[in-house]
């Protein structure tokens, strides 16, 4: 009874502290920051011309560059699942000497600027870099090829994914996981059956990270795989390239862009949004 | 139930495993269908152990043997990994994998080692049967409470077939009103199956109503071991003192009373589970035993006719042990040094205890 009522008057008491804590002046920078972020859109949302919207977003060069967009975008988020698992599993499971440094290395390409990262591409899989003259043996040119533009994506998308899901794979803990192992399960039906069900919300939303990444990708791409339309001119080439000679079909591109990243967005919202991003 | 090489008795475990990190020693011998509780502090070995029966943790030193099998043997460099051993771990929480239903919960240990759908299907039937849980079969973990849990999680553990069952305080986390009946649940499954079983607690009624013997680990080694009311009655652990130094008179259930094997009635509060006929245990704690030369006046139901064996000094008050002519049990009573002194106790003195029924409390036994 007495601890039944102290728990119950602790709790009043956290709620109280929760309210009292914040001071007003705090709000003034952080309404100055959220329209900040706002302002921008509301500006190019403006600048719409919505007349002329839909003849230039279906437009030839729009729809081959949106088409190839999304077709480089769901190639590269799928490599970075086939990759990007095992790499959080081994990150968030296994222990081994280096693996503070293994993490951060993967994590490299988040912070890397992404002409960086497309100089990097370019002397390993271009035709004078480091696997370039094996590759050309094989009979595989890779520079300038959508190729390049799904590796480049693949590149700068894949810590999205490895970050997402191990946080997702610490959080879920080991628990369940030994249970399992100890009902006889191995190693392989564990992960099938038990760790892999119980992160997807977590799998789920790095993926969409990750495509939303490979999607906007410019820097890499355009270093690593040029600007050839229907090859490798992505969506984003696009708008930088119109902003030159056509800003109506830049701003009405720029839009169908913000369009999918508020869908992304909200599809990680609704899951939860494990992980860290 | 288990019957491997044409029948014989299997579960006979053998341990003798070090862990330098952990500071711990252990040594474990266990009989073929035998429960034994293993009694400790918080930090005493109780969760090593059970890491090393399961295969969770590696030993740096030491052998661990389940049958004819060895399961690790350090200086030879055997390891079995957890899902080759075929030793279960029920934790105290039930864990239930939330994205598959009851029954596929149940079935996952049959589907992992191999067994068919439709037959691992069938033994999750019958384990949720044996559990009184067929009626969850086809929900979802999170729609059940911790007792139901818990009741699931020991079907799923038995369906996977263990040699061995480990089992950690699976009723710690659970509503004091749901324990009982999940104890008396494993009592039913454990004398049923008749499974080797190795049962972490720190609760005197479990290792009373589920185990065949006891085990006391202090600081990562085993510092006592024997037959439960032994070891409980007349503790040589500091540990086991503190749970137990307790009254235990065994015997077998009736209505409202406990009736010694030399016909003498001990009134008092029997548990849910304890069946007329059956064998049972009443515990009492010595400070609950009044010390008197003659007949006592009043209510109390319980006079015991024993001879003073010893009186043992312990601050404030002095222990009293005591025994019945001819019963094996030895009794305690803790009383003031003021009355000790007042009754003029000497070693060989006959007096009469005396117990009200509702400090007795009667617990069904193994």
């Amino acid at each position: 009874m007495t601890t039944q009522q102290e728990r119950r008057s602790g709790r009043r008491a956290s709620a109280a502290r929760t309210d009292a804590g914040l001071p007003g002046w705090v709000y003034l920078p952080a309404l100055i920051g959220g329209i900040f972020i706002v302002l921008p859109l509301v500006a190019m949302v403006a600048r719409v011309n919505w007349g002329q919207f839909w003849i230039l977003v279906t437009s030839e060069s729009s729809v081959a560059a949106l088409w190839l967009s999304l077709k480089t975008a769901t190639a590269s988020t799928l490599l970075c699942v086939m990759l990007g698992t095992p790499m959080a599993l081994v990150l968030a499971r296994s222990r081994f000497p280096g693996l503070r440094l293994a993490r951060s290395l993967v994590l490299l390409p988040l912070v890397l600027p992404p002409v960086v990262g497309g100089i990097a591409l370019i002397y390993t899989f271009g035709r004078q870099g480091l696997l370039g003259g094996t590759l050309e043996v094989l009979g595989i040119r890779i520079a300038f090829t959508t190729a390049a533009v799904v590796i480049a994506q693949t590149f700068v998308a894949l810590p999205f994914l490895v970050l997402s899901l191990e946080g997702s794979l610490r959080t879920a803990g080991r628990r369940y996981e030994a249970v399992a192992a100890t009902l006889g399960a191995n190693p392989t039906t564990v992960l099938r059956r038990v760790t892999l069900p119980l992160v997807l919300p977590g799998l789920t939303s790095g993926a969409v990270l990750a495509f939303a990444r490979a999607l906007g990708e410019f820097g890499a791409t355009l270093t690593f795989a040029g600007s050839l339309q229907g090859v490798t001119r992505t969506l984003p080439l696009e708008i930088y390239l119109q902003r030159e000679t056509d800003a109506d079909a830049a701003v009405a591109l720029s839009l169908v862009l913000v369009v999918v990243a508020v869908l992304i967005v909200l599809v990680t919202r609704r899951r939860g949004s494990e992980g860290v991003v | 139930m288990t019957t491997a090489d044409g029948g014989a008795p299997i579960g006979a475990l053998d341990l003798a495993a070090g862990v330098a990190a952990r500071d711990v020693e252990l040594t474990l011998q266990v009989e073929p269908g035998e429960v034994v509780a293993v009694l400790g502090a918080n930090g005493a070995g109780k969760s090593t152990l059970l890491a090393l029966l399961s295969g969770l943790l590696r030993p740096d030193t030491g052998t661990i043997t389940l049958d004819q099998r060895v399961l690790v043997d350090t200086d030879r460099g055997v390891w079995v990994p957890p899902h080759r051993r075929r030793v279960t771990l029920l934790a105290q929480q039930a864990l239930l994998l939330p994205h598959l239903s009851v029954a596929a919960n149940v079935a996952f240990g049959p589907r992992a080692q191999g067994v068919g759908r439709r037959e691992a299907r069938a033994l999750a039937d019958r384990w949720l049967a044996a559990v009184d849980a067929t009626e969850f079969a086809d929900r979802k973990p999170g729609q059940l409470s911790g007792g139901q849990a818990q009741r699931v999680a020991i079907a799923r553990a038995l369906a996977a077939d263990p040699a061995v069952l480990l089992l950690d305080e699976p009723m710690a986390a659970l509503d004091v009103a749901v324990a009982p009946a999940i104890r008396q649940l494993l009592r039913r499954v454990l004398r049923d199956s008749g499974r080797t079983t190795v049962l972490v607690t720190h609760d005197l009624i479990d290792a009373l109503s589920l185990a065949d013997r006891v085990v006391v680990l202090e600081a990562g080694r085993v510092v006592e071991s024997g037959p439960t009311r032994e070891v409980l009655s007349a503790p040589r652990s500091v540990f086991a003192a503190r749970i137990a130094g307790v009254n235990l008179i065994a015997g077998t259930a009736d209505e409202h009373h406990l009736r010694t094997p030399g016909g003498l009635l001990i009134a008092g509060l029997l548990a849910p589970d304890c069946r007329a006929g059956e064998p049972a245990v009443a515990v009492f704690p010595p400070n609950a035993v009044a010390v008197s030369r003659e007949e006592p006046v009043g209510s109390p139901r319980n006079h015991l006719r024993v001879v003073v064996t010893d009186l043992e000094p312990r601050g404030d008050v002095v222990r009293v042990h005591a025994a019945m002519p001819g019963g094996p049990d030895p009794l305690l009573a803790d009383i003031t040094v003021a009355a000790a002194a007042d009754l003029g106790l000497e070693p060989g003195d006959p007096v009469l205890l005396t117990v009200k029924a509702t400090g007795v409390a009667v617990h069904p036994a193994t």
